[in-house]
């Protein structure tokens, strides 16, 4: 049985259109066009929401290659624990560690710092995961990273615990096949894509397409003001505390804010 | 090997934070006015992100800190008026381009 639903508006801006489901909640696998291969549309529209984000990751995961590469790290090794990490960052904090000579607890910290915003990702993510099978209940969160989060609260249209995991492991997939696959090449070739080139700068513009729609209350105006203000002062002082700062010091301000309006 | 075991650190101390509010302290336990502070969590991570990008790039890359600015500015406005991940990306990413031309010049 099917009925018409007005489509939910997704990063891709595909909003608005009257589109046919099957009242189980999920789209009907159609065929794409011009292949014989069905693509489900909830995993075409993952596919066209997530491949700007896969230009952007190709610098970034160089950078993370090349910097293995440098400390000797075998290419193995380091596509194994890139794939465990899978949060660049936290992984560039914890190699520039390892190579300075540091010990184990003070790279657990920094990872602990600059991975604890993972937390409030998953509390709001959570009522998503909540109706989940099991095994993808504790291992889909390891794909958690602040793309894919973007991607996943941008659409309202995800409530159906079924869709939700297909798009999820959708998005997941595609941008741990980049993620890996370009820093398995920059280890292997000592190939990276320079730092500022233009490609390097399209993460940018992730952060700032999935800012923008957020900023249409005084609430997320406020939070993102008191949080980029939070990270100019902290950021400067150790790397990953900026982050850290920013999201405390927003998600306190929305608090607030929350609390006079009600 | 020590490489691994202190990537495998990594990952474990990432993973639990990734299921502590799924798994481990399922969110809607939480006190409500905490769960709605969390939905600001968002629009949070990305401004600091942004921030943070904006510093690295005045202290370690100063030239391209215009393109940097130029970028990111027609990157916002796409972002607000056409809401489309991949218009954003490309404007914003061709503005930059061409910022970083005309800054070389």
């Amino acid at each position: 049985m099917k009925t018409l639903v007005r489509k939910a508006p997704g990063p891709t801006g595909s909003n608005g259109a009257l589109e046919e489901v099957s009242t189980s909640g999920h789209r009907d696998a159609q065929p794409r066009a011009g292949h014989g291969i069905p693509l489900p549309r909830i995993e075409r529209a993952a596919l066209t929401d997530v491949a700007p984000i896969l230009v952007g990751l190709v610098p970034f995961a160089g950078v993370v290659g090349i910097t293995m590469a440098s400390l000797g790290i075998p290419p193995l090794i380091g596509v194994v624990g890139s794939a465990l990490v899978y949060a660049g960052s936290a992984q560039l904090a914890v190699l520039a560690l390892l190579g300075s000579g540091a010990g184990i607890v003070p790279m657990l910290l920094s990872v602990l710092l600059i991975n604890s915003r993972f937390a409030m990702y998953g509390g709001v993510l959570e009522p998503m995961f909540r109706r989940q099978p099991s095994w993808f209940k504790w291992l889909g969160p390891h794909f958690l990273v602040d793309q894919n989060y973007g991607l996943a609260i941008a659409r309202p249209d995800l409530a159906d615990p079924k869709r939700f995991r297909r798009y999820w492991l959708t998005t997941s997939t595609a941008i741990s096949a980049v993620w890996l696959t370009t820093i398995a090449a920059a280890m292997s070739f000592g190939t990276s894509v320079p730092e500022n080139s233009p490609f390097s700068f399209a993460a940018t513009c992730i952060y700032v397409a999935l800012l923008v729609p957020n900023l249409k209350d005084r609430v997320g105006q406020g939070a993102a003001s008191s949080a980029a203000l939070a990270a100019l002062v902290f950021g400067g002082l150790t790397d990953g505390l900026g982050v850290l700062a920013g999201v405390v010091a927003g998600v306190s301000v929305a608090t607030v804010m929350k609390g006079k309006r009600s | 090997m020590t490489a691994l075991l202190v990537l495998g650190g990594a990952g474990a101390v990432s993973w639990v934070l990734r299921i502590l509010f799924i798994g481990l302290v399922p969110a809607r336990k939480l006190p409500e006015r905490f769960r709605a502070a969390l939905t600001s969590a968002g629009p949070a991570a990305m401004a600091a992100l942004l921030a943070t990008e904006f510093i690295h790039t005045r202290s370690v890359e100063s030239a391209q800190l215009l393109p940097w600015v130029t970028g990111a500015a027609v990157a916002a406005l796409l972002g607000h008026r056409f809401r489309n991940l991949g218009v954003t990306v490309f404007g914003g990413t061709l503005a930059y381009w061409i910022a970083t031309l005309v800054s070389c010049v």
